[in-house]
């Protein structure tokens, strides 16, 4: 019997280039990725691992987007604060009219309809809108017009879509949940303002210290939690059959941070719940090579 | 008739919880225990001092809505502020603590440093309520015990859990104003300070600025619901009761009587249901089940 397994891969920003190593540990200890739900960031690693990508060209994506940078805005795009111009062309020139045809493993990307506050699955159709939908980070990002509907980040209503990734695959098949957010109780995480670097320290402190940035920070850290409560809402009624957690809930959302540094944490991750998941797998194929010979 | 009562946060639209009340008392229904959040937490102070609904209704009909905003000098940051709301408390509720209250009860608020839902169950009411009504970033956290702590409905905007804590044998009345997931979402005007013309509001609302805050707050309203139905599916309470609210905009300026009515028909659509939780083979279970369980 094989290790099939499906993923459900979270949002967060830069933390999800830690998928990068969770899917790369998986592969590596011989599990087959039947399926995958993903969001935000977690839509972008799993296009690029349905597409074929290798975890060391994944990274290069990410090495490429930390030169360019992600933000910027658009004239003709939605309303939002920092716009994601230099993302969607990269993203535009890499994955061209490829749609979700062209994947090896099946994948549904979530998002969020914002007006009545329902969670979309996204499967069909061109992968660039799909995953510009689902890293609509609501205010920061524009949202996208799709389907007639506004749509933005998926993980505002459901961070780790693990019932998109068990809707992919048989019953039997284990889904493991990637959850990018420390769970509630743990102190606030970092996502309080950073300012851009061109500004001077001694200037930086001192915008800091305006009552306004404070309230903003207040607002920000609340969201933090609110985003937390929702996952540990969504985790505990989907009940992922193993939640694997990289130590990545320090970094902030919207940092560009070290790629090969945040992968590895995913690698990590993966080892830590190694017998957990090998549980999930009782007769696993390890086994079965030493008590019966594989059938042909 | 016994019951325990969860009352949710929502701003203006928790005036509903006055009606709510009034209609308690017409019925003879026993209010033995109450957990309050936000403007939960605000009408449960009133009640549980032993005010009536009546006067729960005149007293705030007496507050001129037009001063509640503004900054104290010693505040922690926030937008508007709430000091002419706080003020104003104080004059209500100043010196009184949880020892003077009637009915026990617990307001709920949210540490932001251990990110943790915090009970207030003693030590000054006003400080409990500020601390329970702090919308985030909105009104200014409070400092309890060294928490920093902001409003209870971050986490749980209607604390079902905690009014069953109160009184484990009774049925909990949850009174939740957030709308039910579907329902389109709700941005937040911010109140317009009177010397700016609304011509000028009108095209500050035009910028994309203006846009992209309304697209956040429309997401944070639908994070808030979904938090309020997981909540409410876990906690389950025996009686749910939604008034008809979800016109009313968190901050808005309302006819406290108009929207404590429509608390007032909530009620009157889930009595047979309320009575139904009365009936001797319901009490009878009840009273089995919490012998069995001491």
């Amino acid at each position: 019997m094989d290790k099939r397994i499906a993923v459900a891969l979270g949002g967060g920003g830069v933390k999800g280039v830690s998928h990068i190593g969770v899917l790369r540990a998986l592969v590596r200890n011989g599990f087959e990725i039947e399926g995958i739900g993903a969001t935000s960031m977690g839509a972008l690693i799993g296009v690029l691992f349905g597409l074929g990508y290798s975890p060391d060209e994944m990274e290069q994506v990410f090495h490429h987007l930390k030169r360019t940078g992600y933000s910027g805005r658009d004239k003709n795009s939605e309303p939002a604060f920092l716009g994601l111009r230099r993302f969607e062309k990269f993203v535009r020139e890499f994955f061209g009219r490829k749609t979700f045809h062209d994947l090896k493993t099946p994948l549904i990307i979530t998002a969020a309809e914002i007006e009545h506050g329902r969670e979309v699955y996204i499967r069909e159709g061109l992968l660039v809108e799909a995953l510009l939908a689902s890293v609509a980070l609501p205010g920061i990002f524009p949202a996208r017009r799709m389907m007639d509907m506004d749509l933005v980040d998926g993980g505002v209503l459901n961070p780790v879509p693990v019932d998109a990734a068990r809707s992919l695959v048989d019953a039997k098949t284990p889904v493991a949940a990637v959850v990018l957010t420390a769970p509630l109780g743990v102190p606030a995480t970092m996502e309080r303002i950073v300012l851009p670097r061109f500004i001077p320290r001694w200037l930086a402190r001192r915008i800091k210290r305006l009552r306004v940035v404070q309230a903003i920070d207040i607002f920000l850290l609340s969201q933090d939690m609110l985003n937390r409560a929702i996952t540990k809402h969504n985790l505990d009624r989907s009940k992922p059959d193993l939640i694997i957690r990289p130590d990545v809930a320090h970094l902030y959302t919207l940092d560009t941070g070290y790629v090969t540094e945040i992968a590895l944490e995913g690698d990590s991750a993966v080892r830590r719940a190694l017998p957990d998941l090998l549980k999930l797998f009782p007769n696993s194929a390890t086994e079965e090579l030493r008590h019966e010979p594989r059938p042909a | 008739m016994e019951i325990s009562l969860a009352l949710g946060g929502g701003g203006s639209k928790g005036n509903a919880h006055i009606g709510v009340l009034r209609r308690l008392e017409q019925h003879g229904f026993k209010v033995r225990a109450i957990a309050g959040t936000s403007f939960g937490a605000l009408v449960t102070a009133f009640y549980a001092l032993g005010y009536t609904p009546d006067e729960i209704e005149a007293t705030f009909s007496s507050f001129d809505q037009n001063k509640i905003y503004g900054h104290a000098p010693e505040d922690e940051p926030s937008f508007m502020g709430i000091a002419g709301g706080a003020e104003w408390l104080e004059t209500r509720l100043g010196g009184k603590t949880f020892a003077d209250l009637k009915i026990p009860c617990v307001l709920t608020a949210v540490d932001l440093n251990s990110a943790k839902e915090v009970l207030l169950s003693e030590g000054s009411l006003l400080d409990a309520v500020l601390a329970s009504a702090a919308i985030p970033g909105i009104f200014p956290a409070r400092r309890i015990n060294n928490m920093e702590l902001v409003d209870g409905g971050t986490l749980d905007p209607v604390p079902v859990a905690p009014a069953r804590a109160l009184a484990p044998n009774l049925p909990v009345v949850a009174v939740a104003l957030n709308a039910p997931m579907g329902e389109p979402a709700q941005s937040w005007s911010l109140p317009r300070p009177k010397y700016v013309p609304q011509s000028i509001t009108d095209r500050l609302s035009k910028m994309r600025y203006a846009q992209a805050i309304d697209v956040v707050l429309r997401s944070v309203d639908i994070m808030n619901r979904a938090v309020s139905e997981y909540r409410l599916e876990v906690d389950k309470p025996e009686i749910l009761i939604r008034p008809a609210v979800s016109d009313v905009e968190t901050l808005e300026q309302v006819s406290i009587g108009e929207i404590a009515k429509r608390g007032e028909d909530a009620f009157d659509s889930v009595l047979p249901e309320l009575m139904n939780l009365f009936s001797w083979q319901n009490r009878l279970a009840r009273a089995v089940k919490s012998w069995s369980q001491s």
